[in-house]
């Protein structure tokens, strides 16, 4: 335990470090621009607010790249498969219009799961049966999904009344509820929150989260098993899928509430540094979302004041990213050498 | 990270098959080439789309300050270099996940040129223009070097014994490894190849296509690039040929486009991805596809 929240301090520490720096180099000044941020993420109720609207879809992408990651399967797809959920959503939507609120909701976020399940489950059965790597097969589904989003804003989901290519509006009892009228802080972040969680959960206590880490790192205990290593791979990939199709829905339903191009803004893609720096099992999942959830609210809020914007956050995960492969690359070698010896 | 295609200063024209469409397929081509050669020795750089980005801003960077294409082409090359390095320090040298290497990178990459681009001349709103390689009957010198390239990776990776090093490392590192022969520095030696060809693609977008930088102005194309190399069945040959189809579908719906068609735009915009997917679906991962690809070698 006292490791745990060791390790949590520490990469806190060595994130605020890297943010300092970031904005130092980018020109900025550091105090202020830092203190804007602060301002921007967590100093008011909107400021909260904003903070976990950006967290909700890192937490569900996070966990989706987790849940796919130990079965040993590199989910870049994650964008495509939010993409899908949105879209699958408001099909649902168009179809049938005249549902009550609440029904249409439910039915929304069904069918928005079950989208983007369907969509991993494509580059898992080509990975499973054909041997296409899934990296490169969920790269190609991703631009099959950003067109298919463009076709059906122009085309079939388009708001005839509407001369911009955008998706009828859903009415206001068919979306995620918001706690008051201050804030669009909504339902779906406990939503998210809770499935991520429970995701985690799974992984880590469950007879499936023991199978699917067998998959990723030694699938020769479960051939012994007689359990096939590609199917819980397979498995592996449509839950993921179904996180991220989930993610979408919620977007969907509770801040967006039409689609049109620029529906994603990266999220499946933001979510693989969530899920990585969150540790091997997830543990530091929801904190890891939540800080970056807290840099985009902060950044978003900082490009009001200076040119500095929400790219600056790529760059801090990224130099994140590899402080951690680098940490972990020496953690490694080191046990080899133990070994070895 | 992805987006639609950009438009270029020089316009395309109504004729379908021309060197503007050889023109267009340069960045992309070349960079699928080096993504061969990388991908024959085992290494998958899933950064390729941040290096092209960042090679095309530092091309736009050093022409816009010295006047001369050439400077920039060579600027966006070193910086790719630079970026291919140091991402092979981490995927090949510590062994860490390549994909996880190459996400870190894109982000750095698209992060680092969209912030500085903003703070600097994009703030403005200006579009800041800079000078093409000269040409000579309309072909310039990077479009004469994919030709030479293309032959000299056809006659290097087949008939070199470099090639033959690379091919092994590729298929079966830990024989390499038990003749006594650094699979890394084979590795690093075909990545930095790989590195060096997709400087010269990113580049181009600036000095030969565009004349101007733009925001994420790679616009997928590493992406495809990847993809290619699968579609391609890791041929030099095929993978060229393949982003020759790739340019010929995207100058269809150009000229889709101006004519007023009934296709929808993004149906055509879906079918080079569809159509790498249907050939993955028919040939598999097929006797071609290098048996130890992304996978770090430990010995």
């Amino acid at each position: 335990m006292k490791d745990k929240v060791k390790g949590v301090l520490a990469a806190g520490v060595v994130l605020a470090l890297i943010t300092a720096v970031t904005l130092a180099v980018a020109g900025l000044p550091v105090a202020k621009s830092i203190a804007w941020m602060l301002t921007g993420s967590l100093a008011s109720e909107l400021a909260w607010a904003r903070t976990l609207n950006q967290m909700t879809p890192l937490a569900l992408c996070g966990a989706a790249i987790l849940t796919a990651k130990r079965a040993g399967m590199f989910n870049i797809g994650a964008e495509g498969q939010f993409i899908t959920g949105g879209i699958a959503g408001a099909t649902v939507f168009h179809l049938l219009p005249r549902l009550p609120g609440p029904v249409l909701l439910i039915l929304i976020i069904t069918a928005s799961v079950v989208g983007g399940a369907a969509f991993a489950w494509l580059p898992a059965w080509l990975f499973a049966r054909r041997g296409v790597l899934v990296v490169i097969s969920t790269i190609l589904l991703n631009f099959v999904a950003i067109n298919a989003l463009n076709l059906a804003t122009h085309t079939v989901l388009k708001d005839k009344s509407n001369p911009l290519p955008l998706t009828a509006h859903l009415p206001k009892d068919a979306m995620i509820p918001t706690f008051n009228d201050r804030t669009d802080l909504h339902a779906g972040t406990i939503v998210a929150i809770t499935t991520t969680i429970a995701t985690v959960v799974i992984l880590r206590r469950s007879r499936w989260g023991l199978l699917s880490k067998a998959a990723g790192e030694n699938p020769k205990v479960l051939r012994a098993l007689r359990i096939s290593p590609t199917k819980i791979q397979m498995q592996a990939m449509v839950a993921s899928g179904a996180l991220c199709g989930l993610a979408g829905g919620v977007e969907y339903t509770a801040l967006a509430g039409q689609l049109g191009e620029s529906f994603s803004q990266n999220w499946g893609f933001l979510g693989i540094p969530v899920a990585l720096l969150g540790g091997a099992n997830g543990e530091g999942i929801l904190l890891s979302a939540f800080a970056f959830g807290a840099l985009f609210a902060g950044t978003n809020h900082l490009s009001r004041f200076t040119q500095g914007g929400t790219s600056l956050v790529y760059v801090i995960q990224a130099v994140m990213l590899f402080v951690v492969l680098a940490w972990s690359a020496r953690g490694s070698a080191a046990a080899a050498n133990e070994a070895s010896t | 990270m992805v987006g639609a295609g950009q438009c270029g200063r020089r316009e395309r024209g109504q004729h379908v098959i021309s060197i503007d469409l050889l023109i267009f397929s340069v960045p992309l081509a070349l960079a699928a080439l080096g993504e061969a050669m990388g991908q024959r020795s085992g290494v998958m750089n899933i950064g390729l789309e941040g290096q092209l980005l960042l090679a095309a801003f530092f091309a736009f960077l050093a022409t816009s300050s010295s006047g001369n294409p050439v400077v920039g082409l060579a600027a966006g090359t070193l910086a790719a270099l630079i970026y291919g390095a140091f991402l092979a320090y981490f995927s090949i040298g510590l062994g860490c996940d390549a994909a996880l290497v190459g996400t870190a990178g894109n982000l750095l990459s698209m992060g680092a040129t969209s912030t500085i681009f903003r703070m600097g001349a994009g703030g403005s709103g200006a579009l800041v223009s800079v000078p093409l390689l000269p040409r000579w009957h309309g072909i310039d010198a990077v479009l004469a070097f994919l030709v030479f390239a293309l032959g000299a990776c056809v006659y290097l990776l087949n008939k070199s014994q470099w090639g033959l090093f690379v091919r092994a490392v590729g298929d079966a590192p830990e024989s390499v490894h038990s003749a006594g022969i650094s699979v890394s520095k084979i590795r690093f030696g075909a990545t930095l190849v790989a590195s060096l060809f997709a400087g010269l693609g990113g580049a181009y977008l600036v000095v030969g296509i565009s004349g101007s930088f733009t925001d994420n102005m790679s616009s997928g194309r590493g992406f495809v690039a990847l993809a290619l190399v699968a579609f391609g069945r890791w041929k030099p040959v095929w993978v060229v040929l393949g982003c020759l189809l790739i340019g010929f579908f995207e100058s269809l719906r150009f000229g889709f486009q101006s004519q007023g068609s009934s296709v929808p735009y993004p149906v055509l915009a879906a079918l080079p991805y569809v159509a790498a997917l249907a050939v993955l679906v028919f040939a598999g991962r097929g006797r071609s596809c290098p048996a130890a690809l992304a996978q770090p070698f430990r010995p």
